[in-house]
């Protein structure tokens, strides 16, 4: 600024800067300035009258994301801007981003695979999805719907927070091996209203508007609505390829379209937020041994919930939240099977109430004790053959002390009692210790267990023919010893490692050694040992330029030794973000690489690498975001295990995919 | 040519300029603010020895500690504290907040209202207007806004310059 008021005045007098002695004179005055600017670096900023420093520039802060969750245990973050700049369109692309986690798909479903367990084809997963704190799983298979037919479209993230290992001592049943916590955005986010518009490969578009405002008053809305649709593609699977099933190819068969709706208030004490989806997509690769290649052949699921909470200090050291919920979960399953046309509607619906106490009264304790009931009073699956009808329970209560000792050494203990009537009771304890030997150093050691109560499915599924019940299924249980380090060595970095061993009892499954040729049964089919390591580097070196890398090795085995299946023991992602053109554009560069996995028949996959790019610009058309995404950008063949209840051992996943979105917001 | 050229020329040695100009990095301005505002600042009489700056652990790498716990306030060494719970305010002089996601909470703000406490907040990004002194940041500078009002209810006295240098009193 100095210097250039200096310039012109040079100018002014015929000191051009383009001659000879107008370079030298410049060439002074940068010295000069340079100084200067060394010294204001140097200089105590507390001597400089308070007019002063309100005139003086200011570097903003660029800073790696900090944990919002609480949790002793190693947390990976995604935010907003990254969902921005790497173009992600689903929770499934956000997680595939993470360390040690990875999702496949079976071209329905989209499964998730963390901490060495990921079975294609099992719904529920070991990793319990949270939005906003309310658990997003169904109620009959316990799945998280991580693609299209998840809950949320991604604009409305504001971060996503994997913790890895047990969380069931503060969620109970299901937090297995980690938790995904998604935060939504406020509509004070917005302030305005927002459309977009997407166009992508195979025919894909995508509408949404969004409106979102914080009053004067404090009240905060956001409510959104999209939809989705996408023609697909003609698949080709070469195990049906014989000229009676179209020499294996799916004609127009992979269709799917979506409708999002979100709503989220809050005013004072009160927030209430409510979400719906409602997914079809047809199934190409003829599941369950339907006909291949005729419609239809689809799989439509709908989920929705409402969640209301209260909370208030009742003192000055004692907080309270109270919330009730509500959900619902609808599927409808369309096929053909020797040319019958096959129909089932499943139904689930539930509710709950959590009451949660924060007490701070006791010097250097923060103590956390809650108390909830949850009924799933529907849990129906309505088949040709048979109408069941099924419902249950689970009261709970935990307690949680967060004890600092001092600076150095704080301790996190606790435990979780869950009542749900047989094979659905466990009590789960969380012992850990955080060391932190200076304020940029962590050590954190745990010792944790949860449980998996079998779901709705996997007890009363029952066609009388292929499928059959198991009632008596106990529950899965695991138990976690964990080690921790991180350093922030300075506010933009951070490394991460993690050492872990887990021992899982009671694994269910299907289509192990205990399982009848032809019958998809469940059973208590084996227990798990798995052990790893990993490593996450993260560094924002401007608002613009994050690097976030991790690698993860992890061996998972059963009992008796044999490597589980679609559990690569090498995992590494590498997620790179420049602005570029001063700033105009921003470019996100991600690489994950997956190794080498056995499908559920034993055969090995190849290891394979996957590069996406994203650009985008806020600022070629006022007020606008666009930004366009090449996924896999390589074009790379690769294929990932299939779940046994289809014939091909594994899939293709997709090739090249483009997609462009245009995003406009109203000026307020 | 030549003139665009001496263009290129002019232009790539000005960007050392532009770069070690603004080396204020935004941690430091902002723990020269706290400064500048406790300075100006008078609290009701208090036994304590040290002069405490709070901040939430959320808040703790927006500030800069070694800029102020090399000062002294109204005569005591400052020391930046960082706190967890609300409960640990009441030895404090100063709060500075930003990205404590409690700002968003009427009832939390209410509480400080009750406290001898000199709120600061980095409004830049959201907008309400809950603290004593509201900064915020347009075009890389500060600016800030005073609620007076709350400051009186709190028993603190603003200096008046501290008030003329304010873009808003209410």
């Amino acid at each position: 600024m100095q210097f250039s008021s200096k310039g012109q005045e040079l100018i002014h007098h015929g000191l051009s800067p383009y001659s000879l002695l107008g370079r030298v004179t410049y060439c002074l005055l940068v010295c000069v300035s340079l100084i200067s600017a060394s010294a204001m670096a140097e200089t105590d900023l507390t001597e400089i009258p308070l007019e002063d420093l309100l005139n003086t520039e200011v570097v903003t802060a660029s800073k790696i994301a900090q944990q919002v969750s609480d949790a002793p245990s190693a947390v990976s973050i995604v935010t907003a801007k990254d969902i921005r700049a790497y173009g992600y369109r689903t929770l499934a692309e956000i997680i595939n981003s993470m360390r040690g986690l990875n999702t496949v798909s079976d071209h329905v479903y989209t499964y998730m695979s963390g901490r060495g367990f990921g079975r294609p084809g099992d719904y529920p997963g070991r990793v319990m999805l949270l939005i906003d704190g309310h658990q997003a799983n169904d109620n009959l298979y316990n799945s998280s719907y991580l693609g299209n037919d998840g809950l949320l479209d991604t604009e409305l993230i504001d971060r996503v927070e994997y913790v890895s290992g047990p969380g069931s001592v503060s969620y109970g049943n299901g937090a297995f091996y980690g938790i995904i916590n998604v935060i939504t955005k406020k509509g004070g986010d917005f302030n305005s209203a927002q459309v977009a518009v997407d166009a992508g490969s195979h025919q894909s578009y995508k509408e949404r508007a969004t409106y979102g405002k914080r009053f004067d008053n404090g009240a905060d809305v956001l409510f959104s609505a999209s939809t989705y649709k996408s023609q697909g593609q003609n698949l080709f699977f070469p195990e049906f390829n014989s000229p009676s099933t179209n020499f294996g190819v799916a004609k127009n068969l992979d269709e799917e379209n979506n409708r999002r709706l979100f709503f989220k208030g809050s005013f004072q004490q009160w927030s209430l937020e409510t979400a719906y989806v409602t997914r079809k997509k047809d199934d190409p690769a003829a599941s369950y041994n339907a006909d291949f290649n005729v419609r239809p052949s689809d799989m439509q699921d709908t989920n929705a919930y409402i969640n209301l909470k209260y909370e208030d200090d009742l003192s000055e050291t004692l907080k309270a939240s109270v919330r009730t919920y509500y959900g619902h979960y609808a599927y409808t399953g369309r096929a053909t099977y020797g040319g019958v046309p096959y129909l089932e509607n499943d139904l689930g619906r539930w509710w709950g109430s959590e009451a949660k106490f924060v007490y701070t009264g006791f010097d250097q304790h923060r103590i956390v004790y809650g108390l909830e009931y949850r009924n799933d009073y529907q849990q129906d699956f309505y088949l040709p053959t048979a109408h069941l009808q099924h419902s249950s329970y689970m009261a709970s209560t935990y307690l949680q002390d967060e004890y600092r000792l001092n600076q150095q050494l704080a301790f996190n203990f606790g435990a979780r009692a869950d009542y749900g009537g047989n094979n659905a009771s466990n009590i789960s304890p969380r012992l850990a210790a955080i060391y932190s030997p200076t304020e940029s150093f962590d050590i954190k050691a745990s010792f944790a267990t949860a449980f998996r109560r079998p779901n709705a499915y996997e007890k009363y599924y029952n066609d009388y023919a292929t499928h059959f019940p198991s009632p008596d299924l106990q529950k899965e249980r695991v138990a976690a010893s964990e080690l921790v380090f991180e350093y922030r060595p300075d506010r933009t970095s951070k490394i991460m490692s993690s050492l872990y061993h887990y021992t899982t009892k009671n694994v269910i499954e299907t289509g192990g050694s205990l399982s009848t040729p032809g019958i998809e049964q469940f059973f208590n089919e084996s227990n798990h040992k798995t052990h790893g390591v990993d490593f996450e580097y993260e560094k924002q070196w401007n608002t613009s330029s994050r690097l976030r890398a991790s690698y993860a090795w992890q061996l998972a085995k059963h009992e008796e030794g044999t490597w589980i299946g679609n559990s690569p023991k090498h995992l590494a992602k590498l997620n790179f973000t420049q602005g570029l053109f001063n700033q105009n554009l921003q470019a996100g560069l991600e690489t994950q690489y997956v190794g080498a996995r056995a499908t559920e028949q034993g055969d090995v996959l190849g290891g394979y690498v996957v590069t996406n790019l994203t650009l985008n610009s806020r600022s070629l058309i006022p007020n606008s975001m666009l930004s366009f995404s090449i996924k896999n950008l390589f074009d790379k063949h690769y294929s990932v295990p299939s779940p046994d209840f289809y014939m091909p051992r594994s899939f293709a996943q997709d090739g090249r995919i483009y997609w462009l979105q245009f995003t406009y917001d109203f000026p307020q | 040519m030549k003139r665009l050229l001496n263009m290129v020329w002019l232009l790539l040695a000005s960007l050392p300029v532009q770069v070690m100009s603004s080396s204020v990095s935004d941690r430091d301005m902002k723990a020269a603010l706290v400064y500048n505002f406790s300075v100006f600042t008078t609290w009701p009489e208090t036994k304590s020895e040290v002069f405490k700056v709070c901040v939430f652990y959320e808040d703790q790498e927006n500030i800069n500690p070694e800029i102020l716990e090399s000062k002294k306030i109204n005569g005591k060494s400052v020391h930046l504290e960082v706190i967890r719970d609300k409960s640990e305010l009441e030895n404090c002089q100063v709060l500075y907040l930003e990205d404590t996601r409690s700002i968003y909470e009427p009832k939390f703000i209410d509480y400080l209202s009750e406290l001898s406490l000199l709120t600061v907040v980095d409004t830049t990004h959201h907008a309400l207007l809950p603290g004593i002194v509201n900064i915020q940041m347009e075009n890389k500078k500060y600016y800030f806004s005073i609620n007076n009002e709350a400051a009186k209810r709190s028993n603190l006295v603003l200096s008046s310059k501290l008030l003329r240098l304010a873009t808003k009193v209410y």
